[in-house]
């Protein structure tokens, strides 16, 4: 994984940079890694089901799906229709009440809670819409707690080159309470990549942002599917938003309704206006 | 799955620095848990203070126990009550180091409670669960290893001091003498240790069990429905504060007003379990008065309470365990005076010995210091907590008077639902009391005494939530940034 990566998060100084590599973006493919079957997830005939016996919500009803390596997909539907659920089973943030979710050739749907972890914190980098970085922690020690907790420390101008890639390079010691919104989803973006991870979750990544920011933190995203070779999966209900993914999956009530190879931001939205 | 794990190794170029990844992940939530106690300075303060008093406590009986089993029985012939000390020190000791334990045990749940946002992302960023168990296992362990010396040292002190009062009261034989062990000290600091450990584990189980997401969602809230071990437990002390009321009922004299006391205990415990529950309920009863009486500040004081009665709970609890032990100590005595004109012979049970009542009030102020420091401590900590709030009423039109009126209402309300509690706790025992030794279920209530407990749990609430809600204003007048930053204290 990540090769030749290592460049691009050393060499970005932000979200210009990728900006360029995204809108010249005809020849993205030729310089994409040769992405394995570990960056693949599957999900089989997964249902979740909330509540008890009675009360009970079906958020997910057998749902299979499938993600291939080096992809940007984003999932878009009504809000209810089951965007994040379906994101938190994928991610290995939540279990399905049945079916089975696979990353490459691993069942993590079956895995205990403390493997999965353990799993996810090798393979995984998650954005959240709302903002979740530790109060009590620094830019840059937020950005280094993952591999911390995995017993692992990064080198520290890793550290600092994940914060300058996504323009926070004088931030870094910063609490969250200092920081912008924007600047705190830069933080949590920085956080999620840092250890390069195979496998990318974004919820909204872009929700709680201005238009501007909102555009830059989604050229990360497409900058580590392009670059790293990164499985990349986004809720998200803005079509501009999608119009940065490769893919297109709608959900309603649960089920997919829609499946869209790289449709244009018009089209998808006169497609969600009409679904 | 495992050809899966070996290949992900071979695959992470920074494998080679992974040497010792277990101490590291060690060394991190041990730099979590500091972190995270550094967020919650007040709530953790209220840990220490509660967790300094419980090692005291224990540490100040078990001396006295310990002193008393290291001298000959020869000379304790000598003793003219007719229980030994170690007998007194036990019985004492048994009230004290239940109230210190159980007012511990509610600091250390209100602590971890706070933090459960925050574990919960840790959980989202791949913290297992058992490391978020580390984690506020060791913050309160921390807290326990800090207060350990300067509480053994107070319970000392406070053994040489109760030692001699208690053989003037003829308690203790003039041979006793405090002992050098260490035995008090291991004893009070392990008792301590296990039991903050367990509140810390149980409060911490909505960010520790399930998924990552099911932890956020289970955090992002307080809970709606009722924790199932709550209801298992709740449900046993219930029933045994049943039985216990009804084979107290069953018997009479000397023998009712023994057994009065397990029916108090069973009472605590079920107002430890379900009290959280209750407090709820009786919120929204007793806020109705003010929402009547004042549609303003009676309005919103009442709305503030209803959104916040679980936290407030950290405090309620303290200030109902310690009204009903205060309902049995101070009515008890009445109640046994009126026997003595009524029915004579009862007054022979010892309550009416003047030394009995000395032992009482010592207990009861003892007591009161332990859960006046916990109800202090945590309506400051949550008083500062409502900085944000606070400034969003002040920009909405409120002025800090009003805000001050808001506060003290509240904190009224706060008493009245302890004062409730209170009632329902340690009303039974009290009940079994007076129908053993009087005949009648019904106790003698000196309004003075009512009133006494009244004023004593308002004046433990209510200067603490005004003080500190004084204070918080009048920061919030000097910072424009209070809005921007409502993390920062």
């Amino acid at each position: 994984m990540g090769r030749p990566g290592l460049v691009v998060i050393k060499v970005g100084a932000g979200g210009a940079g990728f900006r360029t590599l995204e809108t010249g973006g005809g020849s993205i493919a030729s310089g994409r890694p040769e992405a394995d079957d570990r960056s693949m997830i599957r999900l089989d005939q997964v249902s979740r089901v909330y509540g008890t016996p009675g009360t009970e919500l079906r958020a997910l009803a057998d749902v299979t799906l499938r993600f291939a390596p080096g992809t940007f997909t984003a999932v878009m539907g009504p809000s209810g229709s089951g965007k994040s659920t379906l994101l938190h089973c994928a991610a290995g943030m939540d279990r399905p009440t049945s079916g089975t979710v696979w990353w490459g050739e691993t069942e993590v749907s079956g895995l205990p809670e403390r493997r999965l972890a353990v799993q996810r914190r090798q393979r995984v980098g998650f954005v959240f819409q709302s903002l979740n970085l530790i109060p009590a922690m620094t830019a840059a020690q937020n950005v280094e707690l993952p591999s911390r907790l995995a017993g692992r420390r990064l080198a520290g101008d890793e550290v600092a080159g994940a914060l300058a890639h996504v323009g926070l390079a004088d931030r870094a010691g910063a609490r969250p309470a200092e920081l912008s919104g924007g600047q705190q989803q830069r933080v949590a973006i920085a956080r999620a990549l840092v250890a390069r991870p195979d496998l990318v979750f974004a919820d909204e990544p872009t929700g709680s942002l201005d238009r501007r920011t909102g555009l830059e933190i989604l050229d990360f995203l497409r900058a580590g599917v392009d670059t790293l070779g990164q499985t990349c999966v986004m809720v998200t209900h803005d079509p501009v938003a999608a119009g940065y993914a490769d893919r297109v999956v709608v959900l309603e009530d649960g089920r997919i309704v829609d499946d869209l190879d790289r449709p244009s931001t018009s089209a998808l939205a006169a497609h969600l206006g009409a679904a | 799955m495992g050809r899966n794990r070996s290949r992900s190794r071979d695959r992470d170029p920074r494998r080679d620095r992974d040497r010792g990844r277990r101490t590291g992940g060690r060394r991190e939530t041990w730099r979590l848990a500091g972190a995270q106690v550094r967020q919650q300075p007040a709530a953790f303060v209220a840990v220490a203070a509660t967790t300094l008093l419980a090692v005291a406590t224990v540490t100040l009986f078990a001396t006295l126990i310990a002193g008393d089993v290291a001298t000959p029985a020869r000379l304790k012939d000598q003793a003219p009550g007719e229980d030994g000390l170690g007998v007194i020190a036990g019985i004492f000791a048994e009230g004290a180091i239940i109230v210190s334990l159980l007012v511990m045990v509610n600091c250390v749940g209100f602590a971890v409670r706070r933090q459960l946002r925050e574990l919960a992302l840790l959980r989202t960023i791949a913290a297992t669960p058992r490391q978020i168990r580390m984690l506020v296992r060791r913050q309160v362990l921390t807290v326990v290893a800090v207060v350990a010396p300067p509480g053994w040292v107070l319970g000392w002190l406070g053994a040489h001091r109760l030692l001699p009062a208690l053989k003037d009261h003829g308690y203790a034989a003039e041979a006793v003498d405090v002992p050098v062990t260490p035995l008090p000290l291991v004893l009070a600091v392990a008792a301590s240790a296990v039991i903050v450990v367990g509140a810390a584990a149980i409060a911490s189980r909505r960010a520790t069990r399930g998924t990552p997401a099911e932890a956020l969602a289970d955090t992002a809230s307080e809970p709606r429905r009722v924790d199932g071990l709550r209801r298992v437990l709740g449900g046993v002390a219930l029933a045994a504060v049943g039985v216990l009321t009804l084979i107290n009922l069953g018997r009479g004299g000397a023998d009712a007003a023994d057994g009065a006391f397990p029916v108090l205990l069973a009472g605590l415990a079920a107002l430890a379990v379900l009290g959280p529950l209750a407090a709820g309920r009786v919120a929204s009863w007793l806020g109705a008065v003010p929402r009547r009486v004042s549609p303003r500040i009676g309005w919103l004081a009442d709305a503030h309470l209803q959104g916040h009665v679980r936290r407030l709970t950290a405090a309620v609890i303290p200030l109902a365990v310690l009204g009903a032990l205060a309902v049995n100590f101070l009515l008890i005595p009445p109640t046994l005076a009126r026997a003595g004109v009524g029915a004579g012979a009862e007054a022979s049970s010892g309550f009416a010995d003047p030394d009995e009542n000395w032992l009482r009030l010592v207990e009861l102020a003892m007591f009161g210091l332990i859960a006046g420091v916990a109800v202090v401590n945590t309506l400051v900590a949550l008083t500062i907590d409502r900085r944000h709030e606070l400034r969003l009423l002040q920009l909405l039109g409120a002025t800090d008077r009003e805000l001050l009126r808001v506060l003290t209402v509240e904190s009224a309300l706060v008493v009245a639902v302890g004062l409730v509690l209170a009632v329902a706790a340690g009303g039974l025992s009290l009940v079994t009391f007076s129908h053993g030794v009087t005949g009648s279920p019904l106790p003698s209530v000196p309004m003075a005494r009512v009133l006494a407990i009244v004023a004593a749990a308002s004046a433990l609430a209510v200067p603490s939530v005004l003080v500190s809600g004084r204070m918080t204003l009048q920061s919030l007048g000097r910072s424009d940034h209070a809005l921007a930053a409502p993390a920062t204290p």
